[in-house]
């Protein structure tokens, strides 16, 4: 990478060593040159990086996969075992925010310590205090004790504060998943102010498209290693492949399956005694499950295009889920439905049969029903969360939760270009023509 | 420049206090209003506290047990304020002391989430408690004004008598302090060591009331010279004793050298452990 480095990491190494008593560890440190018996631990090994003046750097990567360590020791607040990391000019780091505050103190107190903390000179931060209070907008609590501050409050002071230090290296550590929607964008608008002025960002997160939007590069890490680097749609479209433990390209469901979970017509699996859905590709494990399960919805499966799908699909993508219910007792009114929800949980659509007048079977023991949901995915880049539920209505006209499964399908959705929002409404933006 | 000294030459424990001689000043600043704000009486508080000691002293120790035996040519009240001189300057150790093992401990944050020269903290905890314990001088040199009418001029010899003082603590300060990361039995310990000074040091008893062999040899106690000389300059007008006191500044220095260089040595691993 020809450019003006301002970070240059070499072989960046670091391990972390448990030892078995206390003390050990103090006396390894003491005396060297005896090994003493520990378990080492790999955060980090081999990670070569030069990062450019002004350019903005995502990390992302699984938890434990090394991120946050790499912040730190950038930072400098941890030390590693191994390698250099060379730095060019003043940096400011926000591992935590507002983790040096002290809540007795106000507002403006802790602002000053904070800035001086960083290297501040006092004269600086007068001077721009009036930018630091506008920007966070806390301006009539900003002399009341930071204990009495809501945390939203908390944190937009102390992003605030960090912001305006002018740093010339700045690192964030998913710190900017907090604050409101509002906050955010005016963040990143500062953050664009910064990087224009010559300011170099590093920031993790797991919010794939704020990687996607704001950085110029980004780096996967897994295990400790960069297994990526380049491009950031690219990178965050391997991250996907790797927590979804697949490949990008369609592959058949049924290719992989083995031969005692062979499937049907429909890519159902043949045996109903199992839970299908545990076994997908797309399935959620951190699902939220609820019901009195006189039925259970025993499997699903996802098409994209008419093809069985991996997780990844497409702005635009034509999806199908067949979902199958198993009935274990009597169930009158069975009513299927399916939501669609943001990364955060904000419902994107939800439809059900009963609001659709769609004829279904009433369940009883031992029978099967399938129902198939169609829909086109217009949602712009991020991931998706597909819940399915059954329930059913009782003598009083009150649905009852049979078997609802909230988060059960996973899918990332992305698409050419960085149209934000959720919903993808196809615009079109053409030059008008002057006559 | 990251305010992070990492240097392990031994003149870092001054550079590394001139270049943050600001954040030092406002963190000493903060740690003294902390300890008040929110009470009614809030600075207040830090003067009344000793008062109430003095007074307690001179009541249980002046009229209720009568300790003043062999120091028959002491003035009345002055026995009191003798023995309030010498907690004074024990009270000041123990207290930094025992906030060594868990200074770093308890300051999580500064050693893992900013970036921060973590190597300032004992001079802060010093100069905090520093200050309180020129409040309680005050207090003191107001009562003893009360009772003999004057103060000794050689009061301003107090600072020569406390700043090797302050530089001891501070070197054991980086000691524990680093200890205390890696081994929490070093708190208990600390509890121990200033208890066991508080008895072991010339307060409720003159060096002269003990037998002979002994008199030299309780010199080892690091508060032992420092008491007899505080003694000296606040109430009895004497000059201190510039040699031992130059012998104690080396002794002092060492054991800063030491403390500061094993501190540097070991952060790093501080926020492996923490």
């Amino acid at each position: 990478m020809s450019c003006d480095s301002v970070i240059s990491i070499r072989s960046l190494a670091k391990t972390y060593y448990v030892y078995k008593r206390p003390i050990d560890r103090v006396l390894q440190s003491i005396f060297p040159e005896r090994v003493r018996q520990h378990r080492e631990v790999k955060a980090l090994s081999g990670i070569d990086l030069d990062i450019c003046k002004g350019e903005t750097i995502g990390i992302i990567g699984r938890n434990g996969s090394g991120k946050s360590t790499l912040l730190q020791i950038i930072s400098g607040t941890l030390y590693q075992t191994g390698g250099t990391v060379s730095k060019q000019g003043r940096l400011t780091a926000l591992l935590e925010l507002g983790a040096g505050f002290n809540p007795q103190f106000t507002g403006r107190e802790n602002a000053y310590l904070n800035a001086s903390i960083m290297g501040i000179p006092r004269s600086k931060l007068e001077q721009r205090f009036d930018d630091i209070l506008e920007f966070s907008g806390i301006e009539g609590f900003i002399d009341q004790p930071v204990k009495t501050y809501s945390s939203g409050m908390f944190v937009r002071l102390a992003f605030s504060v960090a912001i305006h230090m002018d740093p010339d290296i700045l690192i964030v550590d998913e710190a900017l998943s907090v604050g409101d929607v509002g906050f955010q964008s005016k963040c990143f608008r500062k953050l664009r102010e910064l990087k224009e002025g010559g300011t170099t960002t590093l920031f993790v997160t797991h919010a794939t498209e704020l990687i996607v939007r704001h950085c110029d590069r980004a780096v996967l890490l897994e295990k400790g290693n960069i297994v990526s680097l380049g491009e950031p749609m690219e990178v965050v479209n391997e991250y996907q492949n790797l927590l979804f433990g697949s490949d990008l390209k369609p592959t058949l469901a049924e290719a992989s399956t083995p031969e005692d979970h062979a499937t049907d017509q429909h890519g159902f699996f043949i045996d109903t005694t199992i839970d299908g859905c545990q076994l997908r590709k797309t399935y959620n494990s951190s699902e939220y499950r609820w019901g009195d399960r006189r039925g259970i919805i025993q499997d699903y499966v996802m098409l994209v295009n008419g093809e069985s799908a991996t997780g990844v699909c497409s702005t635009g993508d034509r999806i199908d889920v067949l979902v199958r219910a198993v009935f274990l007792e009597q169930v009158a009114n069975p009513i299927y439905g399916l939501t669609i929800k943001t990364a955060d949980g904000v419902t994107v659509y939800g439809a059900n049969t009963k609001d659709r007048n769609v004829t279904v079977e009433p369940g009883g023991p031992g029978s099967v029903a399938m129902v198939r949901f169609s829909f086109t995915a217009d949602l712009v880049t991020a991931d998706y969360f597909i819940s399915l539920g059954l329930a059913d209505i009782d003598d009083l006209k009150e649905s009852i939760a049979v078997d609802r499964r909230f988060d059960l399908i996973h899918l990332y959705i992305s698409s050419d270009h960085l149209d934000f929002g959720i919903v993808s409404l196809n615009m079109d933006i053409d030059r008008i023509e002057v006559a | 420049m990251n305010n992070v000294n990492d240097s392990l030459n031994p003149t870092g424990i001054f550079t590394s206090l001139s270049q943050n001689i600001d954040l030092t000043r406002q963190l000493i600043k903060r740690e003294i209003i902390s300890r008040y704000r929110g009470s009614v009486m809030g600075f207040f508080w830090t003067m009344l506290t000793p008062l109430m000691m003095l007074a307690i002293y001179t009541f249980i120790f002046g009229y209720v047990f009568d300790v003043r035996r062999g120091n028959s040519e002491m003035p009345d009240g002055l026995f009191a304020v003798n023995l309030f001189c010498g907690l004074i300057v024990h009270g000041f150790f123990a207290e930094g002391i025992n906030r060594a093992p868990t200074l770093i401990t308890g300051n999580v944050n500064y050693v893992k989430k900013v970036v921060f020269p973590i190597e300032i903290f004992p001079w802060v905890t010093v100069g905090a408690t520093l200050f309180n314990s020129m409040m309680s001088f005050t207090v003191l040199c107001l009562f003893n004004l009360a009772v003999t009418g004057s103060i000794p001029v050689t009061i301003i010899w107090l600072p020569v008598v406390l700043l090797p003082f302050v530089l001891l603590m501070t070197g054991a300060i980086w000691l524990f302090s680093a200890l205390g990361v890696y081994l929490s039995d070093i708190k208990q310990l600390m509890g121990m060591l200033t208890t066991a000074l508080l008895f072991l040091s010339p307060i409720f008893y003159p060096i002269s009331a003990l037998p002979p062999a002994l008199q030299s040899v309780i010199y080892l106690n690091p508060l032992a010279l420092i008491i007899e000389q505080c003694r000296d300059v606040l109430l009895w007008g004497k000059l201190p004793n510039f040699t031992a006191l130059a012998v104690y500044f080396i002794v002092a220095l060492v054991v800063a050298v030491i403390g500061f260089t094993w501190f540097q040595k070991s952060r790093r691993g501080f926020a492996d452990v923490l």
